[in-house]
C-alpha cells in the first residue's frame, strides 16, 4: 500500500484527477442554484413561438403539479413538448402551466429523478409523481448466471452502455473499449478488420493467454467477438475481481466480458436502419524519401564510408549542382580520374545507382511509391437494419448487417455479413422457450502492399517492364521487390462461417425455483485457398511453377449448462441462489494441403494443386471436453449487508490425469453505510458504499494435449528403402495444471452532491500461482524442456471511475464520465532454481532470472533491462567514443563503472516500461435541443517504445532507399542525438543494444456530432425517429514517438471519417 | 400433477445427456502419435528400433561426426582443418563434437530406455519376440554407455523411461556401467540374430 501510494505521488496525472474531480463538483454546485433560481419565475409562454407557427397545429393548455413519491412538491423540473423546444419549468410548489400542440407528449426531468414521459391527450390538467433516479445505481448490472442491481453488487463490474456509442463508427464491439473502462486496456486495431487486444488489470500469464473470456447472453462464447455485431449489443458487463469471476472457474483469470444483445419487446414491430460511410487517412504520414531525398542519403551514406580515406575528397559525393562556391564543377569532375564526361551522370555513377534508376534519373522520370502503397481516402461502409417486436407470447428481433472496410494501405479489405435472431415463446405460464442465433460470413481475403519494401524501394525505380507485366524488382536491386508484387501476384481467398445459437428452455418450478435448460451449439468454417503466380518471387524463384496451399479448418463445439436458481425472502433476510452443472466438448478439425511446380502451366491457380508436382497434405485434429459444478448464494441483511459466497469446480481433458478437476472459490461482502441511520445522506457525500471480494480463479488456455508425451517421426535410408520411425519428443506431465490467480479486491462507491456526482475507486492485488512454464531440463535426460507450472506472479492496481452528471436543463445537457487506472505488477518467482547470478553489476544469490526473457524475480513482467543511451558521440567526443572503439554518430549511454566497456551484466539497468504507467479516459456528452455531441479523449502514459529504427542497422544503404523513410540521421554536419550515423557501429555493446523511445500519448480519439429530427417532421414522414451523424476517430495525437502511432507502433493507424443516418419505422 | 411430470422429464433430459462417465476427461490424441497409441506392438517397437539404428550413423557420418572426437586428440589422427589447436581441445566444441556428442548420446540411450521400460506394458503371445526386440534395446543401450565411459570415464547412468522432470544426476563409477551393460549383453546374445542387414535391417 505505501507503494501504491508513493506511485500515486509520483503520478502528476493522478492530481490532474482530483483536481478534476473538484471542478465538476464546483461546476455542478453552481448549475444546480442557477437551475433552481432562473427557471423558477419563468411563465408559461412557450420559449419558442415560431414551432407552433411553422406547423399550425391546435394547441391546448396543459397544467399540473410535480411531486416526488412522498408528495413534496419538487421545483425547477424542466417540463418540455417531445420533439420541439417548447418548454418551461416548475415553480417552488411545483407547479408549471404551459400551451402545447394537441397529441403532444410532455417530458419531466430533472437531475435525480427518472424522466418521465407523458401523453397529454385531451387532459388539462396532468399532474406527475416523479421517482427518483437512484440513477444509474438502479441499472440491472448482468453478472455471471444472473443480474443484480447495480446498488448491490458485491464485486467490481463495469458497465459499458452501447447507447452511448450509437453516433461513432464500429466494426467491431471491442472499439467500445478502447480506454472507456478502468482496468481494462484495449489498444485499437489498425487493419480494416480493426479489433483490439484486451486485457483486465494487468497480464496474470507469462506464457499462457490473458484474454478475458466472453459470455454472449449468458452463455460462455468461445468464438471470435468478430463475429458479434456492435449494432446488436444492448450493454457490455466487464467482472473485473475475482470474486465476480469465479463463477467462471477455469478460465475466468483475465476477467470476463459479459455481452448481452437486443431483444425485442412487445408492441408493433419497430424497424431500425442505419447506414454510414467513411473516409480512412493515415493519421500520420510516413512517406519513404523522394528522388532529391534519395540523392542527398546516398551521397552522404557514402560521404561517411570515405571519412577516413584521403584520397575521397569531402564533396566527392556531392550534387554537382549544389557545390560550394570555391569548388568548380569541373575540378569536382576531376576527383574521378576516369569520370564520365556529364557531370551529372557521374554523380549518380559515384553513387553507385543501378542501371534502371541512372535510365530514369537521366530522363527525370521519378515515381512516388507511397500513393500506390498506401490508400488514401479509403472506404468504409456499413449497412444495418433490424425488426424487434412482440405479443403476450412471443418476443423476436432479427438484424442483418454489412460492413465493407478498406484498409490505408492498399489490398487491406474486410468485409462481414452478420445476422442475430433472438425469439423468445411463452408456451406455458410456467415455460418459455427460445433461442440467440447468430450467423456470420467474414472475408479475410485481403492481401495488403508491403510497408517495408516501400521504404527500400527506389524513387527512380521501374514499376512496370517494357511487355506491361509487373516489375519484380523495380531497381534492378535483387531483393528489393516491387512492394505492390503479392497485391498483384498472390490469389489469396480466406472466408470464415460461424454460426452459434443458444436454444433455451426456462421452467418455473414450484417453490419459486427457476430451472434453465441451455444447449449452445457453435459451428465455424475456415477455408484459405492460396496461390503465388509468376508475378511473386515464391511462384516464381522459391517454387518456380507456382505455389499452391488450400487449408480448411471446421470447429464443433456444443455445450450444455442446466442452471437452477431461487430467491426468496425472509423478513429482513433475502436469499439468492445459484446451481449449475454443466459439460462442453469442443472439437477441432484441421487439414491442409500444398503443391508446386505446376505443368503445363499455373493458370488453374489453387483451383487444380492435383497438378504439381510434389503434393504434400497434413491434418491436425484436436478435442477437449470439459464439465462443470457451481454453486452461488447471495445473501442479503437488511438490505444494507450483502453476502456472496460461491463455489465452481471444473474438469478439462487437457489437464494432467493426476488433477483433471479444479475447484474454485470466492466470497464478497458489501456495506450499504448510507443506508444506516447514523448516516446524513443530506450532506455532500449522500451515498456510501464498501465491497470486498476474495476469490481464486484459473487460466486453462495451456493447449490441448500439453499434458501428454507425443512422438516425432524419423526417417531413415537403409540403403535401399526409406523406413519411419519413431522418437518421443516431449515428455508427459501428469500433474500439470491450470494456473490459479487468487485475488483481492476493494472498492469504495461515492454519491455527492446528491448523486450529481458518481465516483468509485477499486483497489485490487491478485497473486498468479503455478504459472505454466517452459522449464529446462539437464540435457541428459534427452529432453531441453518440460511445460510445468511454476513460478508467482503479482499484479496490483487502483481504478477510478467518475461519472458527474453537469447540467441538465429544458434545452441543455452535459455529462462527464473519467476514468483513471494502473497496474503494477511484479515476478515474485520464476524457476526457482536457486544460485548465484550478476545484474546490475552486483553479485546476487537467489531465484536466477531469466535474461533471455528479461524476467527477474522481484521485478516487473513488462521491465526494460537495457543500456541507458544519453545520446550520439558528437565530433567533439571523438576521443572519448574512441575509448569504446566508436566513432562520432555511434550511441552513447552510461558506463555504470567507468570501465570503457558496455557489458550487459553490469552496465545494463532498469530503464522504464514497455507498458503504460497509467491509462485515462476522458468523456464528456452534450446535448442542445435536437443536437447532441461527444468527445472522448484519451490517454496512455509513462512508458517506452522499442525503436530499434533508430540504430541503422540496414547493410542496404549503398544499394536501397533509406528503410528508415522520413527518420532523420546523424552526420557531421547535420547532427542530432537522438539518431545514428549511416554506418553505425555498436559491436561494442555486450549482449547487444536497444533504443527506446516515449510512448505517452494524448488523443482525441473521437468526436461525434449528431441531429435528430424533430419527432413532428418525422412523424409527418411516416417515421418513429430520424437522425444524422457525423464522427471521427483519431482526430488528433499528442506524442513524441517516431514511429506510425504510439499505439499501433510500426503500422499506420488510420484517421476515419464518417458520416451516418439512422431511421426508425 | 401432470406438469410435475414434464419437471422431472426435462431435469432428467438435461442430467442424462451430462451422464458422467470417466473417459470424458480423458485427453484424446487425434493427429499425434503418443506412447499410448504406439507402443503396443511388436511393429510399435520396431519403429523405435529403426530410430536407434538411425542413431548409430551419427558416429561415422556428417562432417566432424562422433568418430572425429575419437581420434582428433590422439596420435591417431589430425584434425587436419586448421592450423588452430585450441579447437582441437576437448574443452571446444568448435568443430568437434565434443560436448554436444555427450548430450546426443543421452537422447539415444532414452530411445532404448523407452523401449526396455514399456516392453512389459503389452502382453506378448510369443517370449521370442519382445526378448527379440528387448535384446536389440540393451545392445544399443551397451553401444553408447560403453562410447560414454570411454570418451568420458564416470557418467550418470540413466537405466529406464524418464516420466517426469528430473533434475538431479550423479555420476556412476565407469566399472559399475561397465559390469552391468556386461550382464545386459550376455543375456541379450541368446537373442541377437547371427547376421544383420546393412544398415541393420533384418
Amino acid at each position: 500500500m505505501e507503494q501504491i501510494l508513493k506511485c500515486c505521488k509520483r503520478g502528476n496525472y493522478l492530481l490532474l484527477g482530483i483536481f478534476y474531480l473538484f471542478l465538476i463538483s464546483e461546476a455542478s454546485a453552481h448549475t444546480i442554484i442557477v437551475d433552481g433560481t432562473s427557471h423558477l419565475s419563468e411563465t408559461t409562454e412557450p420559449s419558442n413561438p415560431n414551432a407552433k407557427e411553422s406547423y399550425q397545429i391546435a394547441e391546448v393548455r396543459v397544467s399540473g403539479t410535480v411531486v416526488d413519491k412522498g408528495g413534496e412538491p419538487i421545483p425547477g423540473v424542466t417540463v418540455s413538448v417531445l420533439g420541439t423546444t417548447i418548454g418551461t419549468a416548475t415553480d417552488l410548489n411545483g407547479s408549471y402551466r404551459l400551451t402545447v400542440p394537441v397529441g403532444a407528449t410532455l417530458v419531466f426531468s430533472f437531475i435525480g429523478f427518472e424522466t418521465q414521459n407523458m401523453v397529454v391527450g385531451d387532459r388539462s390538467v396532468l399532474d406527475v409523481i416523479l421517482l427518483e433516479d437512484i440513477a444509474s445505481l438502479d441499472e440491472v448490472v448482468v453478472v455471471g448466471y444472473g443480474t443484480v442491481k447495480k446498488s448491490d453488487l458485491t464485486g467490481s463490474v463495469a458497465s459499458v452502455s452501447a447507447e452511448m456509442f450509437e453516433d461513432q463508427a464500429m466494426t467491431q464491439l471491442t472499439d467500445m473499449f478502447t480506454g472507456t473502462v478502468a482496468g481494462l486496456q484495449a489498444n485499437q486495431g489498425a487493419s480494416a478488420a480493426g479489433g483490439s487486444s484486451l486485457e483486465i488489470r494487468g497480464p496474470t500469464s507469462l506464457s499462457a493467454g490473458t484474454s478475458p473470456m466472453i459470455v454472449l447472453d449468458g452463455v460462455i462464447y468461445n468464438g471470435s467477438l468478430a463475429d458479434i455485431n456492435p449494432k446488436d449489443v444492448q450493454t457490455i458487463d466487464i467482472l473485473k475481481d475475482a470474486s465476480s469471476s469465479a463463477v467462471y472457474g477455469a478460465r475466468a483469470a483475465s476477467g470476463v466480458i459479459l455481452i448481452s444483445t437486443k431483444k425485442g419487446k412487445q408492441g408493433k414491430p419497430v424497424i431500425n436502419f442505419s447506414t454510414e460511410i467513411g473516409i480512412s487517412d493515415p493519421a500520420n504520414d510516413r512517406r519513404p524519401l523522394n528522388a532529391a531525398e534519395f540523392l542527398t542519403f546516398k551521397g552522404d551514406y557514402f560521404t561517411e564510408g570515405a571519412l577516413n580515406s584521403p584520397s575521397i575528397p569531402e564533396y566527392f559525393y556531392a550534387d554537382p549542382n549544389q557545390l560550394p562556391g570555391e569548388i568548380s564543377v569541373e575540378e569536382w569532375r576531376n576527383y574521378n580520374p576516369n569520370a564520365i564526361a556529364d557531370p551529372y551522370e557521374e554523380y549518380l555513377q559515384r553513387l553507385n545507382l543501378y542501371p534502371t534508376e541512372k535510365k530514369n534519373a537521366l530522363a527525370g522520370k521519378t515515381i512516388d511509391w507511397y500513393p500506390l502503397v498506401m490508400n488514401n481516402s479509403a472506404l468504409r461502409q456499413s449497412y444495418d437494419l433490424s425488426i424487434g417486436g412482440g405479443t403476450d407470447n412471443i418476443r423476436y428481433y432479427w438484424s442483418v448487417g454489412y460492413t465493407d472496410n478498406q484498409g490505408i494501405i492498399r489490398g487491406d479489405e474486410f468485409s462481414t455479413i452478420r445476422s442475430r435472431l433472438n425469439v423468445d415463446f411463452t408456451i406455458a405460464e410456467w415455460l418459455s422457450v427460445g433461442a440467440n442465433t447468430q450467423f456470420s460470413q467474414r472475408d479475410e481475403s485481403s492481401v495488403a502492399a508491403n510497408l517495408g519494401l516501400m521504404y527500400i524501394a527506389s524513387p527512380y525505380g521501374d514499376m512496370y517492364n517494357e511487355d506491361g507485366s509487373l516489375n519484380m524488382r523495380p531497381s534492378d536491386d535483387p531483393s528489393a521487390y516491387n512492394p505492390l508484387m503479392d497485391y498483384y501476384g498472390r490469389d489469396r481467398d480466406r472466408k470464415i462461417y460461424s454460426l452459434f445459437s443458444s436454444l433455451y428452455a426456462h421452467v418455473h418450478l414450484p417453490f419459486g425455483i427457476e430451472y434453465r435448460l441451455s444447449f449452445q451449439p457453435r459451428l465455424s468454417f475456415t477455408n484459405e485457398l492460396n496461390f503465388w503466380g509468376e508475378q511473386t518471387i515464391t511462384g516464381s524463384q522459391t517454387y518456380p511453377g507456382g505455389r499452391g496451399t488450400r487449408a480448411n479448418a471446421h470447429t464443433n463445439e456444443w455445450m450444455l449448462d442446466n442452471l437452477l436458481t431461487w430467491n426468496k425472502t425472509l423478513g429482513v433476510h433475502n436469499f439468492d441462489v445459484t446451481f449449475l452443472y454443466g459439460g462442453e466438448q469442443y472439437r477441432s478439425w484441421s487439414e491442409s494441403q500444398a503443391n508446386q511446380g505446376f505443368a503445363p502451366s499455373a493458370n488453374l491457380g489453387f483451383h487444380g494443386l492435383q497438378f504439381g508436382d510434389n503434393p504434400s497434405l497434413a491434418n491436425n485434429d484436436t478435442k477437449e471436453n470439459g464439465d462443470a459444478l457451481m454453486g452461488r448464494v447471495n445473501y442479503t441483511l437488511l438490505d444494507k449487508y450483502l453476502f456472496t459466497a460461491s463455489l465452481r469446480r471444473d474438469g478439462y481433458s487437457a489437464f494432467g490425469r493426476a488433477q483433471p478437476r479444479a475447484v474454485f472459490p470466492a466470497l464478497a461482502f458489501a456495506w450499504k453505510i448510507s443506508d444506516e441511520e447514523f448516516f446524513n445522506d443530506e450532506g455532500v457525500l449522500n451515498r456510501l458504499k464498501m465491497r470486498l471480494s476474495w476469490g481464486v480463479n484459473g487460466n486453462r488456455a495451456i493447449g490441448a494435449y500439453a499434458a501428454l508425451a507425443q512422438l516425432g517421426s524419423v526417417l531413415d535410408y537403409d540403403g535401399s528403402n526409406v523406413q519411419v520411425g519413431v522418437v518421443n519428443t516431449t515428455l508427459p506431465n501428469l500433474n500439470l495444471a491450470w494456473e490459479q490467480t487468487a485475488a483481492i479486491n476493494v472498492g469504495l462507491d461515492f454519491g455527492l452532491l446528491q448523486d450529481h456526482l458518481d465516483f468509485n475507486v477499486d483497489y485490487y492485488m491478485g497473486t498468479t500461482t503455478d504459472l505454466l512454464m517452459n522449464r529446462q531440463l539437464p540435457r541428459i535426460t534427452g529432453f531441453s524442456s518440460i511445460t510445468t507450472n511454476l513460478g508467482k506472479l503479482e499484479n496490483r492496481g487502483l481504478e477510478f471511475s467518475l461519472r458527474s452528471y453537469n447540467i441538465k436543463n429544458t434545452d441543455f445537457e452535459w455529462n462527464s464520465n473519467l476514468v483513471f487506472s494502473f497496474n503494477r505488477n511484479k515476478i515474485i518467482s520464476l524457476f526457482g532454481d536457486m544460485g548465484e547470478y550478476t545484474l546490475l553489476g552486483k553479485a546476487h544469490n537467489g531465484d536466477i532470472p531469466d535474461f533471455s526473457n528479461h524476467w527477474f524475480p522481484g521485478e516487473s513482467v513488462d521491465i526494460v533491462w537495457d543500456y541507458d543511451v544519453i545520446g550520439v558521440w558528437q565530433m567533439e567526443e571523438e576521443e572519448e567514443a574512441k575509448r569504446y572503439n566508436m566513432s562520432p554518430g555511434d550511441f552513447k549511454s552510461i558506463d555504470v563503472n567507468d570501465d570503457g566497456q558496455y557489458s550487459d551484466l553490469i552496465d545494463k539497468r532498469f530503464i522504464g516500461y514497455e507498458t503504460p504507467r497509467y491509462h485515462l479516459g476522458f468523456r464528456n456528452e452534450f446535448s442542445y435541443k435536437n443536437f447532441s455531441a461527444s468527445v472522448f479523449i484519451r490517454g496512455d502514459l509513462g512508458h517506452l517504445i522499442q525503436f530499434n529504427q533508430a540504430l541503422q542497422g540496414s547493410l542496404s544503404h549503398d544499394r536501397r532507399n533509406y528503410d528508415g523513410g522520413p527518420m532523420p540521421y546523424w552526420t557531421p554536419k547535420n547532427r542530432n542525438n537522438e539518431y545514428a550515423r549511416l554506418r553505425p557501429i555498436h559491436s561494442a555493446y555486450g549482449g547487444g543494444l536497444n533504443i527506446y523511445k516515449p510512448g505517452s500519448f494524448i488523443r482525441i480519439q473521437d468526436v461525434s456530432l449528431s441531429y435528430a429530427i424533430p419527432s413532428l417532421v418525422a412523424n409527418r414522414l411516416s417515421l418513429n425517429s430520424m437522425s444524422v451523424f457525423g464522427s471521427i476517430r483519431n482526430l488528433y495525437s499528442f506524442d513524441e514517438y517516431p514511429g506510425w502511432d504510439p499505439e499501433s507502433r510500426m503500422t499506420p493507424m488510420p484517421r476515419t471519417f464518417t458520416l451516418g443516418v439512422k431511421v426508425s419505422l | 400433477m401432470k406438469n410435475t411430470y414434464i419437471y422431472i422429464g426435462l431435469l432428467l433430459a438435461g442430467m442424462l445427456l451430462l451422464s458422467c462417465s470417466k473417459e470424458w476427461l480423458e485427453p484424446e490424441p487425434l493427429s499425434f502419435f503418443a506412447p499410448e497409441n504406439v507402443y503396443v506392438d511388436e511393429a510399435g517397437f520396431e519403429s523405435l528400433l529403426i530410430t536407434m539404428r538411425k542413431n548409430l550413423k551419427s558416429e561415422f557420418y556428417g562432417t566432424f561426426n562422433y568418430s572425429t572426437a575419437e581420434f582428433a586428440p590422439t596420435d591417431l589422427g589430425i584434425a587436419g582443418y586448421v592450423p588452430d589447436f585450441s579447437i582441437n581441445t576437448p574443452t571446444s566444441s568448435d568443430r568437434v563434437p565434443y560436448g554436444p556428442m555427450f548430450d546426443q548420446i543421452y537422447s539415444f540411450i532414452k530411445n532404448a530406455n523407452v523401449l526396455i521400460s514399456r516392453i512389459d506394458n503389452v502382453e506378448w503371445a510369443e517370449e521370442a519376440v519382445k526378448n527379440r526386440l528387448l535384446a536389440e534395446a540393451y545392445w544399443h543401450r551397451a553401444y553408447w554407455y560403453y562410447r560414454l565411459v570411454h570418451s568420458y570415464g564416470d557418467v550418470p547412468f540413466i537405466g529406464k523411461e524418464l516420466t517426469g522432470a528430473k533434475l538431479d544426476f550423479h555420476t556412476h563409477s565407469r566399472w559399475a556401467i561397465l559390469d552391468k551393460i556386461q550382464a545386459d549383453m550376455e543375456w541379450a546374445i541368446e537373442w541377437m540374430p547371427v547376421t544383420a542387414a546393412p544398415g541393420f535391417r533384418q
